[in-house]
Protein backbone atom coordinates (compact mmCIF):
# COMPACT_ATOMS: atom_id res chain seq x y z
CA UNK A 1 0.00 0.00 0.00
CA UNK A 2 1.19 3.30 -0.73
CA UNK A 3 1.73 6.05 1.28
CA UNK A 4 1.08 8.80 -0.39
CA UNK A 5 -1.91 7.18 -1.38
CA UNK A 6 -3.68 6.13 1.93
CA UNK A 7 -3.85 9.26 4.67
CA UNK A 8 -4.49 6.73 7.50
CA UNK A 9 -1.40 5.03 6.90
CA UNK A 10 0.63 8.68 6.36
CA UNK A 11 -0.98 9.76 9.57
CA UNK A 12 0.16 6.41 11.79
CA UNK A 13 3.29 6.29 10.31
CA UNK A 14 4.04 9.89 11.05
CA UNK A 15 3.16 9.82 14.38
CA UNK A 16 5.25 6.36 14.74
CA UNK A 17 7.81 8.59 13.34
CA UNK A 18 7.53 11.69 15.52
CA UNK A 19 7.18 9.37 18.93
CA UNK A 20 10.32 7.81 18.37
CA UNK A 21 12.17 10.97 17.59
CA UNK A 22 10.77 12.75 20.97
CA UNK A 23 11.65 9.43 22.70
CA UNK A 24 15.12 9.58 21.56
CA UNK A 25 15.76 13.82 22.12
CA UNK A 26 14.11 13.27 25.03
CA UNK A 27 17.62 11.66 26.43
CA UNK A 28 19.68 14.32 25.31
CA UNK A 29 20.35 17.01 27.31
CA UNK A 30 23.35 18.20 29.58
CA UNK A 31 23.62 14.27 30.45
CA UNK A 32 22.33 11.74 28.63
CA UNK A 33 19.30 10.47 30.68
CA UNK A 34 17.36 7.16 29.53
CA UNK A 35 14.05 7.73 29.13
CA UNK A 36 13.06 4.12 30.43
CA UNK A 37 15.55 3.96 33.23
CA UNK A 38 16.74 7.11 35.15
CA UNK A 39 19.04 6.34 37.46
CA UNK A 40 18.12 8.91 40.40
CA UNK A 41 15.23 11.24 41.26
CA UNK A 42 16.27 14.04 40.25
CA UNK A 43 16.78 12.81 36.66
CA UNK A 44 13.08 11.48 36.36
CA UNK A 45 12.43 15.42 37.40
CA UNK A 46 14.71 16.79 34.87
CA UNK A 47 12.81 13.80 32.12
CA UNK A 48 9.33 14.81 33.45
CA UNK A 49 9.66 18.43 34.36
CA UNK A 50 12.14 19.87 32.38
CA UNK A 51 12.52 18.16 28.95
CA UNK A 52 9.53 16.81 27.96
CA UNK A 53 6.58 19.88 28.68
CA UNK A 54 9.55 21.80 26.55
CA UNK A 55 9.46 18.93 23.80
CA UNK A 56 5.82 18.57 23.75
CA UNK A 57 5.84 22.83 23.58
CA UNK A 58 8.27 22.43 20.58
CA UNK A 59 5.81 19.35 18.80
CA UNK A 60 2.90 21.31 18.86
CA UNK A 61 4.28 25.18 18.38
CA UNK A 62 6.14 23.78 15.33
CA UNK A 63 3.63 21.69 13.89
CA UNK A 64 0.83 24.88 14.23
CA UNK A 65 3.27 27.06 12.45
CA UNK A 66 4.03 24.65 9.94
CA UNK A 67 -0.09 24.47 9.36
CA UNK A 68 -0.36 28.49 9.83
CA UNK A 69 2.02 28.44 6.88
CA UNK A 70 0.64 25.80 4.74
CA UNK A 71 -2.97 27.78 4.90
CA UNK A 72 -1.61 31.33 4.45
CA UNK A 73 0.13 29.70 0.95
CA UNK A 74 -2.83 28.52 -0.55
CA UNK A 75 -5.03 31.78 0.93
CA UNK A 76 -3.12 34.19 -0.18
CA UNK A 77 -1.93 31.96 -3.75
CA UNK A 78 1.62 32.93 -2.95
CA UNK A 79 4.40 30.38 -2.34
CA UNK A 80 6.17 33.59 -0.07
CA UNK A 81 3.71 33.29 2.67
CA UNK A 82 4.63 32.29 5.99
CA UNK A 83 2.37 32.66 9.50
CA UNK A 84 3.96 36.23 9.82
CA UNK A 85 3.44 37.65 6.79
CA UNK A 86 -0.14 39.79 7.84
CA UNK A 87 1.84 41.17 10.52
CA UNK A 88 0.40 39.15 13.35
CA UNK A 89 3.66 38.46 14.81
CA UNK A 90 4.77 41.77 15.17
CA UNK A 91 1.51 43.18 16.88
CA UNK A 92 2.14 39.96 19.11
CA UNK A 93 5.81 41.66 19.66
CA UNK A 94 4.37 44.92 20.12
CA UNK A 95 2.07 43.34 22.51
CA UNK A 96 4.68 40.88 24.49
CA UNK A 97 7.14 43.82 24.46
CA UNK A 98 5.23 46.66 26.02
CA UNK A 99 4.18 44.48 28.75
CA UNK A 100 7.50 43.67 29.56
CA UNK A 101 8.04 47.41 29.87
CA UNK A 102 4.85 47.94 32.08
CA UNK A 103 5.24 44.63 34.33
CA UNK A 104 8.93 43.67 34.11
CA UNK A 105 9.13 41.56 37.22
CA UNK A 106 5.83 39.62 35.88
CA UNK A 107 6.22 36.07 33.65
CA UNK A 108 2.42 35.68 32.57
CA UNK A 109 1.97 39.21 31.80
CA UNK A 110 4.21 38.89 28.44
CA UNK A 111 2.49 35.92 27.00
CA UNK A 112 -0.87 37.86 27.75
CA UNK A 113 0.19 40.82 26.12
CA UNK A 114 1.69 38.54 22.84
CA UNK A 115 -2.21 37.30 22.85
CA UNK A 116 -3.41 40.42 23.16
CA UNK A 117 -1.20 41.99 20.77
CA UNK A 118 -1.74 38.78 18.19
CA UNK A 119 -5.27 39.57 18.59
CA UNK A 120 -5.27 43.05 17.94
CA UNK A 121 -3.29 42.49 14.63
CA UNK A 122 -5.85 39.63 13.51
CA UNK A 123 -8.66 42.25 13.83
CA UNK A 124 -6.82 44.68 12.07
CA UNK A 125 -6.14 42.05 9.22
CA UNK A 126 -9.95 40.84 9.24
CA UNK A 127 -11.17 44.08 8.16
CA UNK A 128 -9.16 42.99 4.57
CA UNK A 129 -10.13 40.61 4.42
CA UNK A 130 -12.90 40.66 1.34
CA UNK A 131 -9.78 41.81 -0.62
CA UNK A 132 -8.04 39.84 -2.90
CA UNK A 133 -5.05 38.06 -2.61
CA UNK A 134 -2.74 40.75 -3.81
CA UNK A 135 -4.37 43.48 -1.30
CA UNK A 136 -4.22 41.42 1.11
CA UNK A 137 -0.66 40.59 1.12
CA UNK A 138 0.36 44.04 0.38
CA UNK A 139 -2.29 45.31 3.41
CA UNK A 140 -0.30 42.81 5.55
CA UNK A 141 3.27 43.56 4.69
CA UNK A 142 2.49 47.75 5.13
CA UNK A 143 0.94 46.13 8.35
CA UNK A 144 4.11 44.02 9.55
CA UNK A 145 6.36 47.18 8.68
CA UNK A 146 4.22 49.77 10.88
CA UNK A 147 4.11 47.00 13.69
CA UNK A 148 7.89 46.67 12.96
CA UNK A 149 8.71 50.24 13.81
CA UNK A 150 6.36 50.39 16.92
CA UNK A 151 8.54 47.63 18.18
CA UNK A 152 11.34 49.45 17.04
CA UNK A 153 10.46 52.49 19.17
CA UNK A 154 9.66 50.22 22.14
CA UNK A 155 13.27 48.52 22.22
CA UNK A 156 14.42 52.06 21.80
CA UNK A 157 12.90 53.32 25.37
CA UNK A 158 13.59 50.07 26.49
CA UNK A 159 16.72 49.96 29.60
CA UNK A 160 19.11 47.67 28.34
CA UNK A 161 18.10 44.87 30.53
CA UNK A 162 14.90 44.60 29.05
CA UNK A 163 15.93 44.51 25.55
CA UNK A 164 18.12 41.74 26.12
CA UNK A 165 14.76 39.75 27.11
CA UNK A 166 12.60 41.45 24.16
CA UNK A 167 15.67 40.03 21.71
CA UNK A 168 15.55 36.35 23.31
CA UNK A 169 11.51 36.49 23.01
CA UNK A 170 11.53 37.37 19.22
CA UNK A 171 14.17 35.04 18.65
CA UNK A 172 11.73 32.32 20.07
CA UNK A 173 12.14 30.78 23.33
CA UNK A 174 10.33 27.37 24.28
CA UNK A 175 11.61 27.34 27.73
CA UNK A 176 8.90 29.65 29.53
CA UNK A 177 5.68 29.19 28.37
CA UNK A 178 2.99 29.86 30.24
CA UNK A 179 0.55 27.46 27.97
CA UNK A 180 -0.23 24.19 29.55
CA UNK A 181 1.19 21.41 27.56
CA UNK A 182 -2.31 19.96 27.04
CA UNK A 183 -3.77 22.80 26.03
CA UNK A 184 -1.14 23.53 23.27
CA UNK A 185 -1.55 19.83 21.98
CA UNK A 186 -5.73 19.96 22.35
CA UNK A 187 -5.02 23.02 19.89
CA UNK A 188 -2.79 21.13 17.37
CA UNK A 189 -4.95 18.59 17.57
CA UNK A 190 -8.34 20.94 16.88
CA UNK A 191 -6.27 23.20 14.23
CA UNK A 192 -4.73 19.92 12.13
CA UNK A 193 -9.17 18.96 12.15
CA UNK A 194 -9.96 21.42 11.16
CA UNK A 195 -7.73 21.81 8.40
CA UNK A 196 -8.54 18.04 7.07
CA UNK A 197 -12.31 19.43 6.93
CA UNK A 198 -11.44 22.03 4.38
CA UNK A 199 -8.70 20.04 3.01
CA UNK A 200 -10.96 19.38 0.00
CA UNK A 201 -12.13 22.91 -0.68
CA UNK A 202 -8.40 24.45 -0.44
CA UNK A 203 -7.59 21.99 -3.08
CA UNK A 204 -9.54 23.59 -5.49
CA UNK A 205 -8.85 26.98 -4.17
CA UNK A 206 -5.60 25.90 -5.46
CA UNK A 207 -7.08 26.00 -9.11
CA UNK A 208 -8.06 29.11 -8.57
CA UNK A 209 -11.04 31.35 -6.93
CA UNK A 210 -13.69 31.30 -9.84
CA UNK A 211 -12.57 27.44 -10.89
CA UNK A 212 -13.62 27.07 -6.94
CA UNK A 213 -16.53 28.96 -7.21
CA UNK A 214 -17.58 26.51 -10.23
CA UNK A 215 -16.87 23.77 -8.08
CA UNK A 216 -19.08 24.43 -5.44
CA UNK A 217 -17.19 26.55 -3.04
CA UNK A 218 -18.37 29.41 -0.85
CA UNK A 219 -14.84 31.13 -1.44
CA UNK A 220 -15.56 34.33 0.27
CA UNK A 221 -16.53 32.76 3.24
CA UNK A 222 -13.85 30.04 3.23
CA UNK A 223 -11.49 32.56 2.81
CA UNK A 224 -12.80 34.53 5.70
CA UNK A 225 -12.61 31.07 7.69
CA UNK A 226 -9.43 30.36 6.68
CA UNK A 227 -7.85 33.85 7.44
CA UNK A 228 -9.44 33.46 11.16
CA UNK A 229 -8.09 30.42 11.52
CA UNK A 230 -4.45 30.60 10.32
CA UNK A 231 -4.62 33.92 12.22
CA UNK A 232 -5.89 32.35 15.43
CA UNK A 233 -3.46 29.35 15.63
CA UNK A 234 -0.56 31.34 14.72
CA UNK A 235 -1.74 33.77 18.28
CA UNK A 236 -1.58 30.21 20.09
CA UNK A 237 2.13 29.71 18.58
CA UNK A 238 3.25 33.17 19.17
CA UNK A 239 1.97 33.08 22.46
CA UNK A 240 3.29 30.01 23.58
CA UNK A 241 6.67 30.13 21.86
CA UNK A 242 7.65 33.97 20.93
CA UNK A 243 8.43 34.65 17.55
CA UNK A 244 10.02 31.41 15.67
CA UNK A 245 10.89 31.64 11.73
CA UNK A 246 11.53 29.57 9.04
CA UNK A 247 9.35 26.75 9.78
CA UNK A 248 6.02 27.84 8.90
CA UNK A 249 7.76 29.35 5.61
CA UNK A 250 9.34 26.24 4.71
CA UNK A 251 8.23 23.14 6.09
CA UNK A 252 4.79 23.05 3.87
CA UNK A 253 7.17 23.15 0.80
CA UNK A 254 9.17 20.62 1.67
CA UNK A 255 6.12 18.24 2.83
CA UNK A 256 4.93 19.20 -0.98
CA UNK A 257 8.42 18.02 -2.62
CA UNK A 258 8.16 14.62 -0.55
CA UNK A 259 4.23 13.85 -0.63
CA UNK A 260 2.34 15.60 -3.25
CA UNK A 261 0.53 19.45 -3.64
CA UNK A 262 -3.24 17.56 -1.91
CA UNK A 263 -4.05 19.40 0.52
CA UNK A 264 -5.11 16.36 3.23
CA UNK A 265 -1.57 14.85 2.88
CA UNK A 266 0.39 18.39 3.09
CA UNK A 267 -1.47 19.24 6.31
CA UNK A 268 -0.99 15.72 8.38
CA UNK A 269 2.41 15.83 7.26
CA UNK A 270 3.28 19.66 8.21
CA UNK A 271 1.54 19.08 11.30
CA UNK A 272 4.18 16.59 12.15
CA UNK A 273 6.77 17.43 10.35
CA UNK A 274 6.80 20.87 11.51
CA UNK A 275 6.21 19.76 14.94
CA UNK A 276 9.56 17.15 14.72
CA UNK A 277 12.16 19.86 12.91
CA UNK A 278 11.38 22.38 16.14
CA UNK A 279 11.90 19.76 18.67
CA UNK A 280 15.16 18.48 16.37
CA UNK A 281 16.27 22.54 16.55
CA UNK A 282 15.08 23.25 20.05
CA UNK A 283 17.53 20.02 21.29
CA UNK A 284 20.23 21.17 18.88
CA UNK A 285 20.06 24.92 20.92
CA UNK A 286 19.95 23.50 23.96
CA UNK A 287 22.97 21.14 23.45
CA UNK A 288 25.02 22.47 20.74
CA UNK A 289 26.89 24.99 23.10
CA UNK A 290 26.19 23.62 26.42
CA UNK A 291 26.67 24.89 29.14
CA UNK A 292 24.80 27.91 26.95
CA UNK A 293 21.78 28.20 25.00
CA UNK A 294 21.37 29.64 21.74
CA UNK A 295 17.77 31.41 20.29
CA UNK A 296 16.32 28.70 18.32
CA UNK A 297 15.07 30.73 15.87
CA UNK A 298 18.59 30.67 14.37
CA UNK A 299 18.73 26.74 14.57
CA UNK A 300 15.45 26.30 12.36
CA UNK A 301 17.21 28.13 9.86
CA UNK A 302 20.39 26.19 10.02
CA UNK A 303 18.59 22.81 10.08
CA UNK A 304 16.05 23.42 7.59
CA UNK A 305 17.55 25.55 4.51
CA UNK A 306 19.77 23.33 3.78
CA UNK A 307 17.02 19.92 3.59
CA UNK A 308 15.18 22.45 1.73
CA UNK A 309 17.68 23.45 -0.87
CA UNK A 310 18.93 19.76 -1.64
CA UNK A 311 15.63 18.32 -1.81
CA UNK A 312 14.71 21.37 -4.44
CA UNK A 313 17.68 20.38 -6.09
CA UNK A 314 16.89 16.85 -6.19
CA UNK A 315 13.77 17.36 -7.55
CA UNK A 316 14.87 19.98 -10.13
CA UNK A 317 17.01 17.95 -12.03
CA UNK B 1 61.15 98.74 21.41
CA UNK B 2 58.94 96.75 19.31
CA UNK B 3 60.66 93.43 20.01
CA UNK B 4 60.72 93.97 23.97
CA UNK B 5 57.21 94.58 23.75
CA UNK B 6 56.44 91.35 21.93
CA UNK B 7 58.53 89.28 23.92
CA UNK B 8 56.21 91.27 27.14
CA UNK B 9 53.30 89.88 25.38
CA UNK B 10 54.59 86.41 24.87
CA UNK B 11 54.99 85.89 28.30
CA UNK B 12 51.94 87.57 29.45
CA UNK B 13 50.60 84.72 26.81
CA UNK B 14 52.42 82.19 28.23
CA UNK B 15 51.10 83.05 32.04
CA UNK B 16 47.43 83.43 30.95
CA UNK B 17 47.96 79.54 29.32
CA UNK B 18 49.71 77.87 32.45
CA UNK B 19 46.98 80.03 34.63
CA UNK B 20 43.71 80.22 33.35
CA UNK B 21 42.64 76.14 33.20
CA UNK B 22 43.93 76.18 36.52
CA UNK B 23 41.29 78.76 37.25
CA UNK B 24 38.24 78.31 35.52
CA UNK B 25 36.93 75.08 36.56
CA UNK B 26 35.83 71.99 34.44
CA UNK B 27 32.46 71.22 33.15
CA UNK B 28 32.25 67.86 33.31
CA UNK B 29 29.38 64.95 31.88
CA UNK B 30 28.81 62.10 33.17
CA UNK B 31 28.01 59.47 30.55
CA UNK B 32 27.77 56.31 33.19
CA UNK B 33 26.61 55.96 36.24
CA UNK B 34 29.82 54.47 37.35
CA UNK B 35 31.18 57.72 35.89
CA UNK B 36 28.96 60.09 37.92
CA UNK B 37 29.43 58.31 41.35
CA UNK B 38 33.36 58.29 41.51
CA UNK B 39 33.13 62.20 40.28
CA UNK B 40 30.85 62.69 43.19
CA UNK B 41 32.64 60.40 45.78
CA UNK B 42 36.26 62.55 45.00
CA UNK B 43 34.51 65.88 45.63
CA UNK B 44 34.03 66.99 41.54
CA UNK B 45 30.48 66.82 41.95
CA UNK B 46 29.88 69.91 41.90
CA UNK B 47 31.86 70.24 38.42
CA UNK B 48 29.53 67.90 36.70
CA UNK B 49 26.74 69.63 34.42
CA UNK B 50 25.33 66.30 33.02
CA UNK B 51 24.34 62.83 33.09
CA UNK B 52 22.73 60.11 31.65
CA UNK B 53 19.92 57.67 32.93
CA UNK B 54 20.23 55.51 35.57
CA UNK B 55 22.90 58.47 37.36
CA UNK B 56 20.88 57.95 40.44
CA UNK B 57 23.36 58.32 43.09
CA UNK B 58 24.16 60.60 45.20
CA UNK B 59 21.14 62.20 45.66
CA UNK B 60 22.36 65.26 43.98
CA UNK B 61 22.82 63.02 40.94
CA UNK B 62 19.30 62.62 40.13
CA UNK B 63 18.82 66.34 39.52
CA UNK B 64 21.42 67.09 37.04
CA UNK B 65 20.16 67.00 33.25
CA UNK B 66 20.11 64.16 31.36
CA UNK B 67 21.46 64.11 28.13
CA UNK B 68 20.53 60.07 26.64
CA UNK B 69 21.55 56.93 27.78
CA UNK B 70 25.35 55.74 28.50
CA UNK B 71 24.97 54.09 25.14
CA UNK B 72 23.14 56.33 23.24
CA UNK B 73 24.27 60.31 23.49
CA UNK B 74 21.92 63.00 22.86
CA UNK B 75 25.26 65.12 21.15
CA UNK B 76 23.38 68.79 20.95
CA UNK B 77 21.92 67.93 24.66
CA UNK B 78 25.30 67.38 25.80
CA UNK B 79 26.85 70.58 23.86
CA UNK B 80 24.22 73.01 25.41
CA UNK B 81 25.52 71.94 28.44
CA UNK B 82 28.93 74.15 27.15
CA UNK B 83 31.20 70.80 28.66
CA UNK B 84 34.74 70.87 28.67
CA UNK B 85 35.11 67.52 30.27
CA UNK B 86 33.74 64.32 29.65
CA UNK B 87 34.05 60.51 31.33
CA UNK B 88 32.45 57.91 29.14
CA UNK B 89 32.22 54.13 29.68
CA UNK B 90 33.58 53.36 25.90
CA UNK B 91 34.76 55.84 23.26
CA UNK B 92 33.20 53.88 20.34
CA UNK B 93 29.82 54.90 21.22
CA UNK B 94 28.06 57.36 18.75
CA UNK B 95 28.58 60.50 19.43
CA UNK B 96 31.64 60.21 21.51
CA UNK B 97 34.11 61.30 18.18
CA UNK B 98 31.75 64.25 17.98
CA UNK B 99 32.11 65.66 21.23
CA UNK B 100 35.83 65.78 20.56
CA UNK B 101 35.98 67.29 17.75
CA UNK B 102 33.36 70.17 19.07
CA UNK B 103 36.68 70.41 21.42
CA UNK B 104 34.82 68.32 24.48
CA UNK B 105 38.29 66.48 26.51
CA UNK B 106 37.32 62.51 26.55
CA UNK B 107 38.17 60.00 29.12
CA UNK B 108 37.09 56.87 29.08
CA UNK B 109 36.65 54.32 32.22
CA UNK B 110 35.36 51.05 31.33
CA UNK B 111 36.28 48.73 34.49
CA UNK B 112 36.19 45.49 33.58
CA UNK B 113 38.22 43.80 36.80
CA UNK B 114 37.68 45.36 40.06
CA UNK B 115 41.12 46.29 40.24
CA UNK B 116 40.20 48.79 37.40
CA UNK B 117 37.97 50.48 39.42
CA UNK B 118 40.51 52.16 42.03
CA UNK B 119 42.52 53.01 38.64
CA UNK B 120 39.68 54.30 37.02
CA UNK B 121 39.52 56.56 40.64
CA UNK B 122 43.04 57.54 40.24
CA UNK B 123 42.80 58.63 36.60
CA UNK B 124 39.62 60.36 36.76
CA UNK B 125 40.59 62.37 40.15
CA UNK B 126 43.94 63.30 38.28
CA UNK B 127 42.01 64.39 35.22
CA UNK B 128 39.47 66.62 37.01
CA UNK B 129 42.47 67.77 39.30
CA UNK B 130 40.99 66.42 42.46
CA UNK B 131 43.66 63.97 42.72
CA UNK B 132 44.66 63.94 46.37
CA UNK B 133 40.85 62.79 47.25
CA UNK B 134 40.83 60.17 44.95
CA UNK B 135 44.38 58.99 46.41
CA UNK B 136 42.55 59.18 49.72
CA UNK B 137 39.29 57.16 48.10
CA UNK B 138 41.59 54.67 45.98
CA UNK B 139 43.51 53.66 49.11
CA UNK B 140 40.72 53.30 51.56
CA UNK B 141 38.95 51.04 49.01
CA UNK B 142 42.27 48.78 48.38
CA UNK B 143 42.78 48.63 52.48
CA UNK B 144 39.05 47.60 52.40
CA UNK B 145 39.77 44.89 49.01
CA UNK B 146 42.59 43.54 50.99
CA UNK B 147 40.70 42.92 53.95
CA UNK B 148 38.22 40.57 51.62
CA UNK B 149 38.70 36.59 52.41
CA UNK B 150 39.70 35.67 48.70
CA UNK B 151 41.80 32.69 49.90
CA UNK B 152 39.00 31.17 51.79
CA UNK B 153 38.15 27.68 50.25
CA UNK B 154 36.23 27.81 47.26
CA UNK B 155 32.57 27.70 47.11
CA UNK B 156 30.94 27.60 44.11
CA UNK B 157 28.11 29.89 43.22
CA UNK B 158 25.64 30.34 40.26
CA UNK B 159 24.95 34.13 39.63
CA UNK B 160 21.42 35.01 38.09
CA UNK B 161 21.68 37.98 35.96
CA UNK B 162 18.28 37.50 34.44
CA UNK B 163 15.87 35.48 35.39
CA UNK B 164 13.83 34.71 32.07
CA UNK B 165 15.79 33.93 29.21
CA UNK B 166 18.03 32.63 32.58
CA UNK B 167 21.16 34.52 31.81
CA UNK B 168 24.77 34.38 33.68
CA UNK B 169 27.93 35.53 33.86
CA UNK B 170 30.98 34.60 31.73
CA UNK B 171 34.44 34.33 31.99
CA UNK B 172 36.29 37.79 31.92
CA UNK B 173 33.32 39.51 33.19
CA UNK B 174 33.14 42.07 35.59
CA UNK B 175 30.63 40.27 37.79
CA UNK B 176 33.35 36.77 37.74
CA UNK B 177 36.06 39.53 38.99
CA UNK B 178 34.12 40.58 42.11
CA UNK B 179 32.98 37.04 42.81
CA UNK B 180 36.30 35.63 42.59
CA UNK B 181 37.56 38.50 44.91
CA UNK B 182 35.15 37.28 47.36
CA UNK B 183 36.07 33.89 47.03
CA UNK B 184 33.63 32.45 45.42
CA UNK B 185 33.90 30.30 42.32
CA UNK B 186 31.59 31.13 39.58
CA UNK B 187 30.16 27.78 38.46
CA UNK B 188 30.04 29.43 34.75
CA UNK B 189 33.14 30.92 34.92
CA UNK B 190 34.98 28.52 31.86
CA UNK B 191 32.18 29.89 29.28
CA UNK B 192 33.77 32.18 26.69
CA UNK B 193 30.91 34.49 26.54
CA UNK B 194 29.73 37.85 28.15
CA UNK B 195 26.15 36.90 29.31
CA UNK B 196 25.72 33.36 28.33
CA UNK B 197 22.27 31.99 28.22
CA UNK B 198 21.71 29.00 30.31
CA UNK B 199 19.46 26.10 30.87
CA UNK B 200 18.45 24.87 34.04
CA UNK B 201 19.76 21.66 33.37
CA UNK B 202 23.17 23.29 33.19
CA UNK B 203 22.83 24.74 36.39
CA UNK B 204 21.50 21.78 38.16
CA UNK B 205 24.84 19.76 36.60
CA UNK B 206 26.90 22.74 37.88
CA UNK B 207 25.71 21.97 41.39
CA UNK B 208 26.82 25.43 42.53
CA UNK B 209 26.38 25.53 47.14
CA UNK B 210 25.25 29.03 46.70
CA UNK B 211 22.66 31.62 44.19
CA UNK B 212 23.26 34.90 44.29
CA UNK B 213 20.08 37.01 42.67
CA UNK B 214 20.45 40.83 41.80
CA UNK B 215 17.32 42.24 43.87
CA UNK B 216 16.43 44.26 40.93
CA UNK B 217 13.04 43.80 38.73
CA UNK B 218 12.43 40.50 40.11
CA UNK B 219 10.70 38.91 42.36
CA UNK B 220 13.24 37.60 44.61
CA UNK B 221 10.76 34.97 47.18
CA UNK B 222 9.20 33.60 43.74
CA UNK B 223 13.11 32.87 42.39
CA UNK B 224 14.32 31.71 45.99
CA UNK B 225 11.56 28.67 45.82
CA UNK B 226 12.37 28.27 41.86
CA UNK B 227 16.16 27.21 43.17
CA UNK B 228 14.66 25.46 46.37
CA UNK B 229 12.91 23.13 44.04
CA UNK B 230 15.90 22.61 41.43
CA UNK B 231 18.84 22.38 43.52
CA UNK B 232 17.44 21.11 46.59
CA UNK B 233 15.72 22.48 50.01
CA UNK B 234 19.59 23.63 51.52
CA UNK B 235 20.38 25.71 48.70
CA UNK B 236 21.44 29.23 49.58
CA UNK B 237 20.13 32.23 47.68
CA UNK B 238 21.51 35.57 48.53
CA UNK B 239 19.72 38.60 47.25
CA UNK B 240 21.65 41.68 46.61
CA UNK B 241 21.57 45.47 45.64
CA UNK B 242 22.14 45.22 41.70
CA UNK B 243 23.64 48.41 42.12
CA UNK B 244 26.78 47.36 44.33
CA UNK B 245 28.28 44.34 42.85
CA UNK B 246 27.70 45.35 38.84
CA UNK B 247 28.47 49.18 38.73
CA UNK B 248 31.78 49.74 38.83
CA UNK B 249 31.89 52.74 41.08
CA UNK B 250 32.82 53.58 45.07
CA UNK B 251 30.25 51.53 46.28
CA UNK B 252 31.39 48.60 44.75
CA UNK B 253 33.04 47.24 47.84
CA UNK B 254 30.00 48.01 49.93
CA UNK B 255 28.48 44.80 47.72
CA UNK B 256 31.46 42.95 48.51
CA UNK B 257 31.73 43.35 51.79
CA UNK B 258 27.76 42.67 52.13
CA UNK B 259 28.40 39.10 50.16
CA UNK B 260 30.87 37.94 52.52
CA UNK B 261 29.08 39.06 55.80
CA UNK B 262 26.14 37.11 54.00
CA UNK B 263 28.28 34.21 53.02
CA UNK B 264 30.07 34.67 56.76
CA UNK B 265 26.50 34.00 58.69
CA UNK B 266 26.87 30.77 57.77
CA UNK B 267 30.14 29.78 57.71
Amino acid sequence: MNIKQNPWLLFTSLLAVSVVVAWVLLGLGEHWINPFSPSSDMESRILWELRSPRLLTAFAVGGMLALAGAWFQVLLGNPLAEPYVLGVAGSAAVGAVSSMALMPDSTWAVSLGAFIGAWVGIAVVLSFSHLGSARLLLAGVVLAAFWAAILMLLIALLPERGVVRAYAWMMGDLSNSVLPVWSLILAWITALGCGLVLSLSLDKLLLGEKHAASLGVDVTRLRKFLLLLASAVTAIAVTAAGTIGFVGLVVPHLMRLLFGSLHQRVLIASAFGGGVLLMLADTAARTVISPAELPVGVLTAVIGVPVFLWLLLRRGT
Amino acid sequence: MSICFLKRLFVLLLCLCAVSPAVAAERILALAPHACEILYAIGAGKDVVGAVSYCDYPEAAKKLPRVGAYNRINVEAAIALKPTMAIVLDIKTPGIKQLETLGVKIIQSYPKLVDDVLSDIRHIGEATRHYKQATLLANHLQQRLDRLESSRTQISVFYEVWPEPLLTAGNNTFIHDVLKRIGLKNVFGDVQLEAPRVNIEAVIAAKPQIVIIPSEKRNVHERTLFWKKWLGEDIRVISVNPDLVHRPGPRLLDGMEYLQQELNLEH
